[in-house]
């Protein structure tokens, strides 16, 4: 009977389905699209290196602009505190020390990183930085330039010897002036052992609430560390964070009201449905049906519908996104992949919501009087 | 023995603020084994008294007893039981589900609880109303006289002790009309007990009593 009546009004259930389809494709485009936007802005911050300066509180910030670091340090101790917070809102954290002096009559900075990259309780995330031997050096692009220096040459810094096992790339910045060492040889050679001036970090810009990524950092850092400030490099991936911020406030203002349209939508198939089966709900009514068998003929197409909406819904939603996704995210255009994980939602979620959407034909199907109905004809 | 027992039976239909009497203080007793026709005019209140009187329409006040059992004290599902092995409707319109063959519209009945309606049995009744060749036909594929018979063989089939009947012959030419009454007469031959709404004199020969109504009150025979 089930499927007979599905075949028999077949425009009737295919019209309710396209609602039930509709309102699928959309949250599967919305939720794969998001996390490709999240991928985007995720790998544009991250192409772009630490973004995030985590300074002593007291640090001179005239000072700091023209120097290029804080003449302030701070203990080493400090990453483990910012380490033990369940941060969303940081990654790759580098205790990093720099000290300017006059070396071979140019004015140098001289930069130790810690080898150990810390992440946020839980995170795990590659790497970032290099690590340094105690015994090597990397230089600048500038300095090397300028004091021909090659791989394998030694140098002397501050009485003691350096094996040069990198020259950078030109950077276009004061780094291509420094010298970058390892953190713990650096703070022996200046005497400022379990000392540093700077934390690097990388805000990944992914799941920061609200239009003020900076401002929530530095509420979070005043109650881990209060001690020290943050300063963030404003940047394409703030513009990025905050088109994607956009879009999904597009979405969240858009799917409420597709989805009170296709609720309408399929609630209104259904009513039409329960009319087109006055006369039957009538004789079974009478030949002894009772309510529960009688929402049992409409709930269970609802659900139907809702699964077969859940199976091609998430099909074309996930078409759609490959095919018109790649052409938007262009950097994560390969991470835009079916998520099964949405398919196994949208067979629990379509069912539900197409049996709630059909609940009030279903009520007036059920409060139906079949004496009024038996008589009318 | 009372097959029906109506007492103090009203109904009143309640639309747009205002009332509507359709039933008013009916008291009625059939006996098994009666062939009864109520008639009177359109709007008298026949159909709503059948209807109330098979459990499908719960009265305004008053009580109803079938078999000696008062129906509308028991739960929906109790009253569905009960009514559901005792009595069947048979209506003017036949009222069969379009998308199933006439033999799938009576293997409904097997999920009702209580019924349990074999294929031989339909065959059996389906040979007798002459209808066994149009088992496997869609409704809209059987003349006018044959629905009729389907429908009776629908009603015949679970052994009832009463049938309901709201004018079955309303659509009916003479002798298709004389047939569907001759299998009523039939039924109730065999012990049950037949109500039977009409306009017509087409039943007048085998009636046991006639009930005449006027303005939702019997005026007669009652």
């Amino acid at each position: 009977m089930f499927w007979k009546e599905i075949l028999y009004r077949k425009f009737n259930f295919l019209l309710g389905l396209l609602g039930v389809i509709t309102a699928v494709v959309l949250l599967i485009v919305f939720f794969t699209m998001t996390k490709a936007s999240q991928n985007e802005t995720r790998r544009l911050t991250r192409d772009m290196g630490f973004n995030l300066r985590i300074v002593p509180k007291e640090t001179d910030m005239n000072t700091f602009w023209i120097s290029g670091y804080s003449d302030r340090t701070m203990p080493e101790s400090y990453v483990s505190r910012l380490v033990q917070e369940k941060s969303i809102y940081y990654a790759h954290l580098t205790a990093t020390l720099h000290k300017k002096i006059i070396w071979q009559e140019k004015e140098v900075i001289l930069t130790g990183i810690s080898p150990d990259e810390l992440e946020p309780k839980g995170s795990v995330k590659t790497k970032m930085i290099f690590a340094i031997d105690p015994s090597k050096v990397f230089v600048g692009f500038e300095l090397a330039k300028s004091l021909k220096l090659k791989k394998g040459d030694h140098i002397d810094v501050l009485g003691n010897s350096f094996e040069v096992e990198r020259t950078l790339a030109e950077s276009g910045s004061d780094d291509d002036v420094r010298i970058y060492f390892d953190l713990n040889r650096l703070q022996k050679l200046v005497k400022m052992e379990g000392r540093i001036n700077e934390i690097m970090a990388l805000n990944c810009m992914c799941s920061t609430e609200g239009d003020d990524p900076l401002g929530a950092l530095r509420g979070e850092l005043e109650k881990t560390l209060p001690e020290a400030k943050v300063i963030m490099n404003s940047t394409i991936a703030v513009s990025r964070e905050r088109q994607r911020k956009m879009m999904d406030s597009y979405f969240e203002l858009l799917l409420p009201i597709v989805f009170i349209i296709c609720a309408l939508w399929i609630g209104g198939m259904a009513m039409i449905n329960v009319l087109q089966r006055r006369n039957e709900i009538g004789l079974l009514r009478a030949i002894g049906f009772g309510t529960l068998k009688i929402s049992m003929l409409f709930f269970k197409r609802a659900v139907l519908a809702g699964i077969i909406g859940a199976l091609v819904g998430f099909a074309l939603g996930t078409w759609i996104s490959l095919e018109y996704g790649a052409e938007i995210f262009k950097v994560t255009a390969k991470s835009i992949k079916p998520n099964y994980q949405l398919l196994w939602w949208a067979l629990l979620a379509a069912p539900f919501f197409a049996a709630m959407s059909a609940f009030i034909p279903i009520m007036y199907a059920v409060s139906q009087q079949p004496a009024q109905i038996l008589k009318e004809d | 023995m009372e097959m029906v027992e109506i007492k103090g039976l009203d109904k009143i239909f309640r639309s747009g603020g205002k009332e509507v009497t359709a039933l008013n203080n009916i008291d009625l007793k059939i006996q098994k084994g009666d062939f009864a026709l109520i008639k009177g005019p359109s709007g008298c209140g026949k159909s709503t008294l059948l209807f109330a009187m098979g459990g499908l329409l719960t009265p305004s006040a008053g009580a109803v007893r079938i078999s000696g059992q008062e129906i509308y004290s028991l739960s929906e599902k109790q009253r569905l039981s009960f009514r559901s092995q005792i009595i069947v409707f048979v209506f003017q319109s036949y009222y069969f589900i379009p998308y199933l063959s006439i033999a799938d519209n009576i293997l409904l009945l097997n999920k009702v609880d209580g019924i349990n309606v074999s294929m031989d049995a339909i065959r059996k009744i389906a040979e007798r109303l002459n209808i066994h060749h149009r088992l496997d036909h869609k409704p809209s594929e059987l003349s006018v006289g044959e629905k009729q018979r389907a429908s009776l063989a629908r009603a015949l089939v679970v052994q009832p002790e009463i049938i309901l009947a709201d004018e079955p012959t309303g659509n009916l030419d003479p002798e298709n009309a004389a047939e569907v009454i001759r299998y009523l007469h039939e039924f109730r031959a065999q012990g049950g007990t037949v109500v039977m709404v009409t306009h017509g004199s087409d039943a007048d020969a085998y009636a046991t009593r006639q009930i005449k109504m006027s303005q939702g009150k019997i005026i007669d025979g009652g």
